[in-house]
């Protein structure tokens, strides 16, 4: 069924059809649409769950580990401020391998106080073990989701669905939304068969000795990087139902391209857009979407740039004392080529600015040339600078 | 109050880590004797995280999840929420936390989950410090008291903060105190709590003679001094509203209880008229708000 | 001891990190310095009885209705109930503990109604054997130490100058011991331990040995006798309380200032050193017996005295403490009133599985063994922090440096 919605009504609707039956979540801008659309669907019977109207960030995330523990799907949303805060219980939630969902809305991190666009907030959440996912579409968010749920429980790790502030999670688009006939074939209830159980007691999560502490982080390990694998596979029979096909990374003519402009969430349409023009200008430009970021996705990433001599990551998000957080993650993606590949890192499109193909087109020009407008500041050039 | 003797399994097996003599593992032994085995425990980091024993094993027989601190009624909430959309009412979700992850830390998910009416059964073991990190000094610390940081040289000034009235403002359907040296007093509180719907409060006196500096063997005596005194009086709240004493032995003095523990040796001995007096006047603030 | 089970390879450990077992075989016994030690021990009533008779036994046995069991218990200890349930100055209700709490046990009360239950109990004898001994006098010093002789299977003869028997005790009162009363006391004595008595019997020591050529064994109680009378030369003063071996075998029993002369409110301490008496006479007469002493009827029961500290009032539950039962005092009690007072007894020393120290173990490492209904220490686990034995109401545990 066509349907016309924000992102954040998207999120909504893909987590009534994934039936999630427990929701813990505070309010914070932009994320609010989400929770308020939830309660509401839950508060007219249309969707099967408890809510819960949590007093905190931090809570809202144990709650839902409590409820997930305890043998329900579990689905939260936060933002920015919100998100940090609970960044000791995404440790927990990840270290005690439980599949919640939870929908990010990437918003800068204060002070100073800012509502809009920037991906330090998730992206400073990389070491927790959460599987992150950054949406380019409002039909992105609402696959993403039903995806997440179905990795998640195979995996038995968190996931964390990534929506730009206000790009996506306030603008509307044409989605197709799936029949929940279909979806409950995806994604069957969830029913784990190690939780709290009273006929089955056991203790989750006390201290552990050196003797296996050592195993147990390694064997999560081993699972977090095999989710790149498990994303895709489960993509692809998603793609056998839906139609359309998630995958970790997605290239846009790259195989016979110099130059890859590297991005993630919804910086993907104009990436693409400004490839389009480099290559009528003569360039031979191609883009990478890492919509994948965590665990970074090795494989589809090698593939994509196997030939490709200069690769431009565009970040809005920066990590202090060293540079944009994607251009970090592709540099370690990079470290055996790095002879051969040249990397130009930007930080741009941050704190309300637009990245649309007039922002990227002269940053890429700038790479290649090195005249331009952003500013050299340790390995980083910085967009949208006072001079 | 023998119905441990009596039950399918034992919930509470020996082997753990407690100092001899412990009053929190004392607790938590009479608790789940009168819970019993449909219960499911959270518990943030304190005594009891560290003492239940080292992973794989535990000495509890009923599901337990082990918590960050301050997190362990918004985990039970979660907990109850998800019970109950699965058709389950009967499991007793029981937020079992310690005074810092109660009072201090634990403070901010309780009053939310209170405010809530959330289905749980929340119990403080106060054994009145942070005494699995080494003897620091709580908002539950009882002024006078000494702890590594509230030492001799500048021991606590401020009134150990109440909790129970802090849940009976949120109106919630019961909230009592209790304590380890009145077990058939405890055993009919958890009884009757066990049936009543959303937010359950009990403030659980609980001695540590290593925190406290008393003999391994007084535990539950002075736990038992402790309500003589009126320094822990027993009493319950319903909603919020309705205070009733619960029944004690005639008052006494406070200097059996002082005396027993090294912790209030400085302030024996430059002098604790203010400590009795204080005892004194929030015993009669308590009998005012009482139901004759 | 349960054995650990040890997570050997990847594939073993829980993705989620769940636990797999219980910490059970972590023997945290080891950290103990001192162990608890449970044990019964002598009441402070019976601690305090001249004939340590064992009173919160025979009253267990009366609340439970078993009162045959009872007064057999009783009689083991003191065969003249009847006397002291009238006679006894009964210290044993100035250290009864309940006097704490609102008012002593009236021991001699239940004591007297026991007595007086009848003639129909038996008590365990040991088979006849070929000694011969002659007791003279049948006060209850005299009569005490030939039951006990005569209960070992001893030939045991009383003789008494007197025309009536009981010594002393024929002087006293009839408002303090009716005449008939006292004597079927007597006779319930001489049948029980299967003895003869003479009584009027002209005493006579000279007359070519008639006496002692029968007698293995001749004791003497000067006590009643007239001051005319007297004893052989060959006789040798023998003090049951302090001397240990009898020379030659006519004996006079000497005792100290304070039992003479004879007063009745002593009568318990008469009885005990005619036990007394017959036990050494016995160790005399058949050295090595291999059996069970006299002066300790029952060997099962504790000798070890509880310590009054060890007994704490509080600690008793609401359960035993039943409210004050009616404070009347006079007259001859029935049963139903004897019942309602031997509930009131609080058993000290005795372990009568309140399970308080069960109830107060903070690592369940005291348990009700349920084979053998009692109370046990789990030594792989109990870390000896004492609340047991601190808890006990009943002095029951002490905490005692056990080399492993």
């Amino acid at each position: 069924m066509k349907k016309v919605v924000m992102g954040n009504e998207a999120a909504a609707l893909a987590a009534a059809l994934a039936r999630v039956q427990v929701v813990s979540a505070y309010p914070i801008t932009p994320q609010t649409v989400i929770v308020e659309n939830l309660s509401e669907i839950i508060g007219r019977g249309e969707l099967k769950a408890k809510y819960i109207p949590v007093e905190s960030e931090h809570s809202a995330m144990a709650s839902c580990i409590g409820a997930s523990m305890a043998g329900a799907r579990a689905f939260t949303a936060s933002s920015s401020q919100g998100l940090v805060y609970m960044h000791e219980m995404l440790h927990y939630a990840a270290g005690a391998r439980v599949p919640v969902v939870m929908v990010n809305c990437n918003r800068a991190l204060a002070p100073p106080w800012n509502l809009y666009c920037d991906h330090t907030d998730s992206l400073a959440q990389r070491d927790t073990g959460w599987l992150q996912y950054y949406c380019a579409d409002a039909q992105d968010v609402l696959d993403a989701i039903l995806i997440a749920y179905s990795v998640a429980e195979q995996a038995l790790l968190p996931v964390m669905i990534n929506l730009d502030a206000f790009y996506l999670t306030h603008t509307s688009e044409l989605v197709d939304v799936p029949d929940q006939k279909t979806v409950d074939i995806f994604l069957p209830p969830y029913h784990p068969s190690n939780k709290l159980d009273v006929d089955d007691p056991k203790t989750f999560g006390n201290v552990c000795g050196a003797d296996l502490f050592t195993s147990i982080k390694y064997k999560r390990y081993c699972d977090t990087l095999a989710l790149e694998k498990l994303w895709n596979q489960t993509a692809v029979k998603f793609c056998d139902h839906f139609n359309r096909l998630h995958s970790a990374v997605e290239a846009y003519q790259t195989e016979d391209a110099d130059v890859c402009i590297i991005g993630i969430a919804t910086a993907t349409g104009a990436m693409r857009l400004a490839v389009d023009r480099l290559r009528k200008e003569g360039l031979k430009a191609g883009s990478l979407r890492l919509a994948m970021v965590r665990p970074f996705p090795l494989e589809g990433f090698k593939k994509a740039i196997a030939n490709i001599k200069h690769v431009i990551v565009i970040d809005r998000d920066v990590s202090y004392g060293a540079e944009g957080i994607v251009a970090q993650e592709v540099k370690a993606g990079l470290f055996d080529h790095h002879g051969d590949v040249k990397l130009t890192g930007f930080i741009a499109g941050v704190g309300g600015n637009d990245m649309s193909v007039e922002t990227i087109v002269p940053l890429v020009q700038q790479a290649i040339s090195g005249a331009g407008a952003a500013v050299e500041a340790g390995t980083t050039l910085w967009a949208e600078v006072l001079p | 109050m023998n119905e441990h003797v009596k039950q399918k399994r034992d919930l509470f097996t020996p082997g753990h880590f407690g100092c001899p003599g412990c009053g929190a593992t004392l607790a938590m032994r009479q608790t789940l004797s009168a819970l019993g085995e449909d219960t499911i425990v959270t518990m943030p980091a304190g005594c009891w995280s560290t003492l239940i024993g080292i992973y794989p094993y535990t000495c509890l027989t009923v599901p337990v999840i082990s918590v960050a601190f301050g997190s362990t009624a918004a985990i039970a909430a979660g907990i109850k929420a998800s019970l109950s959309i699965q058709g389950n009412d009967h499991t007793t979700v029981l937020a079992w936390a310690g005074d810092g992850g109660t009072f201090d830390i634990g403070l901010q998910a309780l009053s939310g989950a209170v405010e809530r009416n959330d289905d749980i059964l929340f119990i403080c073991y106060d054994n009145e410090a942070y005494m699995n990190t080494g003897i620091q000094r709580s908002s539950a610390t009882p002024a006078g008291g000494w702890t590594t940081t509230t030492p001799d040289s500048a021991l606590k000034g401020q009134k150990k903060k109440n909790i129970v009235e802090i849940m009976a403002a949120h109106g919630i359907p019961y909230a009592a105190t209790a304590s380890i040296g009145a077990p058939e007093d405890l055993n009919g509180k958890l009884k009757k709590a066990k049936d009543i719907k959303g937010s359950r409060f009990i403030h659980l006196f609980v001695s540590c003679p290593t925190g406290w500096r008393h003999a391994p063997e007084l535990s539950v005596e002075v736990a038992r001094e402790a309500i003589k005194s009126r320094v822990f009086p027993l009493y319950e709240v319903s909603d919020g509203e309705v205070w009733r004493l619960s029944p004690m032995p005639d008052k006494t003095g406070v200097d059996a209880y002082l005396k027993y523990q090294g912790r209030f040796k400085k302030m024996l001995a430059s002098g604790h008229q203010h400590f009795q007096k204080q005892v004194d006047d929030d015993w009669q603030r308590l009998l005012n708000k009482c139901r004759p | 001891m349960q054995t650990k089970i040890i997570i050997k390879s990847l594939s073993e450990l829980p993705t989620m990190p769940s636990t797999i077992d219980t910490m059970v075989w972590n023997q945290t016994g080891d950290w103990r310095y001192l162990t608890p030690v449970i044990k019964n021990k002598q009441a402070p009533c019976s601690q305090s009885c001249p004939l340590g008779i064992s009173i919160p036994g025979y009253l267990n046995s009366v609340k439970n209705g078993n009162l045959e069991a009872a007064l057999a218990m009783l009689l083991a200890y003191n065969p003249l109930p009847v006397l002291t349930g009238r006679l006894c100055y009964h210290p044993c209700q100035g250290k009864c503990v309940r006097r704490k709490i609102d008012r002593a046990i009236s021991i001699q009360k239940i004591e007297r109604f026991l007595a007086d239950l009848g003639t129909g109990v038996k008590i365990e004898k040991s088979r006849k054997i070929d000694k011969r001994v002659v007791v003279i006098g049948s006060g209850p010093l005299g009569l005490s130490c030939a039951f006990y002789l005569g209960c070992r299977g001893c030939q045991v003869v009383v003789l008494d100058p007197c025309k009536q028997a009981g010594g002393a005790l024929v002087d006293l009162s009839p408002e303090k011991i009716e005449p008939q009363v006292l004597a079927n006391e007597i006779n319930r004595l001489i049948r029980l331990a299967d003895i003869k008595l003479e009584t009027g019997v002209l005493i006579d020591f000279g007359t070519s040995g008639k006496l002692v050529s029968k007698a293995d064994l001749i004791i003497l109680d000067p006590t009643g006798l007239s001051k005319d009378f007297s004893a052989p030369v060959s006789a040798v003063a023998f003090n049951p309380f302090d001397d240990e071996t009898i020379t030659g075998n006519i004996i006079t029993i000497k005792l100290s200032q304070n039992l003479k002369p004879f007063k009745a409110t002593m009568i318990a301490h008469y009885i005990a050193a005619g036990r007394l008496m017959a036990q050494k006479a016995f160790d005399c007469l058949v050295p090595r017996s291999g059996q069970q002493s006299i002066a300790q009827p029952n060997p099962d029961l504790p000798r070890q005295a509880v310590a009054m500290e060890d007994i704490r009032i509080e600690r008793f539950l609401s359960s035993d403490l039943t409210a004050e039962a009616e404070a009347k005092q006079e007259g001859t009690w029935n049963q139903e009133r004897v019942l309602q007072e031997a509930e009131r007894c609080l058993s000290c020393g005795t372990c009568t599985l309140c399970l308080q120290c069960v109830s107060f173990c903070p690592d369940a490492s005291i348990l009700l063994d349920e084979d053998t209904t009692t109370v046990t220490v789990d030594l792989d686990h109990c870390k000896g922090c004492g609340i047991c034995a601190y808890e006990c109401p009943r002095g029951v545990i002490t905490m005692e440096e056990i080399s492993p």
